[in-house]
């Protein structure tokens, strides 16, 4: 595993973290570290409550335990959902969309002057420069995920939260994608993602977490992404709180 | 530890613990937004004067509500409810005031003989009329065949143009009024004004309005 020396994005820690919505125990004992300056990776079956651990750690549950976040220099947080519910008749552009995440003023007033360069050069990152005006109902589920993606660097952040941001991308798409992880772990961006696709984990993943309602296992891919331990994590008799 | 470097050391520390998004404050606003309303709908009670005013009534008048019986009660309401009808008929007809034999004929109570009739003392109607060429008026005067049930009433009808003086609040005089006796066969004055009908041993009967109830109810109006 490499570590960047003048890494500067911050390091999260889950400790005893649990989670119960309406009586159901969603997550139970969660307990790993995220280290500054890394990808880490979090993967898991469906329903193993990987999206609401993110949420957990966006201050949007009610959990139990501690989260801390040591931050470095900043303190920005880049955010990529899995999946954007909107209304597809929404006469509503690439840029449009981007305005209204960007700024504080109405998306209807226009993209301010000063967000234009940097809204130019996030769709720029993900390739998506050339469709500014396209409506974003007519996008393709990629290219909206990669929309998603450029919304997520602006501001620059020090720790970009993903959950499962390859979904519906294609080759190109997913190229682009792991080539911009790869340059934000560059510049220190700590990154936590949701990811499904364990080949690609194993690849570009300095650390991986395995969550079934409890803590799987936590540590190097290369250990820890054994055929017996994937085969049990996803055999049909999960774990439960 | 990373590459036998603790990672405190490696990162200049600034934590913060993510707070669980539980509603608790949402839960704190709730209760302290419900407190400050119920304080200040207590204090708006508290401080809220109701203007108590005392509705007297005269010597001269009778709560229809408190001071008549069930039976006087009855025959009361129906003439209220007859004199808007006769004096609706004077104002778009021809001038004249209706016939008692006409509202008998036509099921107006209570003239007509019916069994609230029967049951409220069987009074017995007559209409006067003022001689031509001074106040248009009418009067209607009942006089019960069973006194130990009812006492006699006289609707007095007058049209605006005939109030005048000698009455006892000529500012607020409606175009009719009830008058009540208890005598089966009282005495009719010379001229019918408030005064003379008062001397000759009448009493007016003053209707409770449903705004006189409200008011009442809200303590709002003592009588």
């Amino acid at each position: 595993m490499t570590v960047p020396t003048n890494a500067m994005g911050p390091a999260i820690h889950f400790e005893r973290v649990g989670l119960q919505l309406g009586g159901n125990c969603i997550l139970s004992n969660v307990d790993f570290s995220v280290e500054p300056g890394t990808i880490h990776c979090i993967i898991g079956p469906n329903g193993g409550g990987k999206s609401s651990l993110v949420r957990c750690l966006l201050g949007q549950m009610p959990h139990t335990g501690t989260i801390r976040i040591g931050w470095g220099t900043g303190n920005v947080i880049g955010y990529v959902p899995q999946s954007l519910d909107f209304d597809r008749t929404l006469p509503m552009t690439v840029k449009d969309f981007m305005a209204m995440i960007c700024q504080n003023r109405p998306a209807f007033c226009g993209l301010g002057r000063k967000y234009g360069p940097i809204v130019e050069h996030a769709l720029k990152m993900v390739g998506m420069e050339g469709k500014r005006q396209r409506p974003f109902g007519a996008l393709s589920g990629g290219e909206r995920q990669r929309v998603l993606l450029a919304q997520g660097l602006i501001p620059k952040p020090d720790l970009l939260v993903l959950d499962e941001p390859g979904t519906g991308l294609d080759k190109a798409g997913a190229s682009i994608m792991r080539d911009l992880l790869a340059d934000l772990k560059e510049r220190g961006v700590t990154i936590l993602m949701i990811h499904h696709d364990l080949a690609e984990v194993r690849d570009m993943a300095d650390s991986v977490t395995c969550i079934n309602r409890n803590l799987v296992f936590s540590g190097e891919p290369e250990v820890e992404l054994t055929p017996e331990k994937i085969l049990n994590v996803f055999s049909p008799a999960g774990g439960t709180c | 530890m990373i590459m036998g470097r603790k990672l405190e050391d490696m990162h200049p520390v600034r934590e913060e613990f993510v707070r669980p998004c539980n509603g608790g404050s949402e839960t704190w606003w709730l209760i302290g937004c419900a407190l400050l309303t119920l304080t200040i709908c207590s204090l708006s009670i508290g401080v809220r004067k109701a203007n108590v005013q005392s509705q007297s009534l005269h010597s001269w008048q009778l709560n229809a509500f408190r001071d008549l019986r069930a039976e006087e009660r009855g025959t009361y309401s129906a003439l209220y409810t007859a004199a808007i009808e006769i004096d609706d008929t004077h104002q778009n007809g021809d001038g004249e005031w209706l016939e008692v034999s006409d509202m008998e004929q036509d099921f107006v109570p209570p003239f007509v003989h019916d069994a609230a009739w029967r049951r409220q003392g069987k009074l017995v109607w007559q209409r006067k009329l003022l001689p031509a060429g001074t106040l248009d008026m009418a009067l209607y005067l009942g006089e019960p065949q069973q006194k130990e049930i009812s006492g006699s009433f006289l609707l007095v009808m007058q049209h605006s143009h005939g109030n005048g003086s000698g009455h006892a609040a000529p500012s607020t005089h409606p175009s009719h009024e009830i008058w009540y006796s208890p005598s089966p066969h009282p005495r009719l004055p010379a001229s019918y004004t408030d005064q003379a009908l008062i001397t000759s041993g009448w009493k007016e009967v003053v209707p409770l309005r449903g705004r006189d109830e409200i008011m009442r109810t809200k303590g709002e109006n003592v009588s």
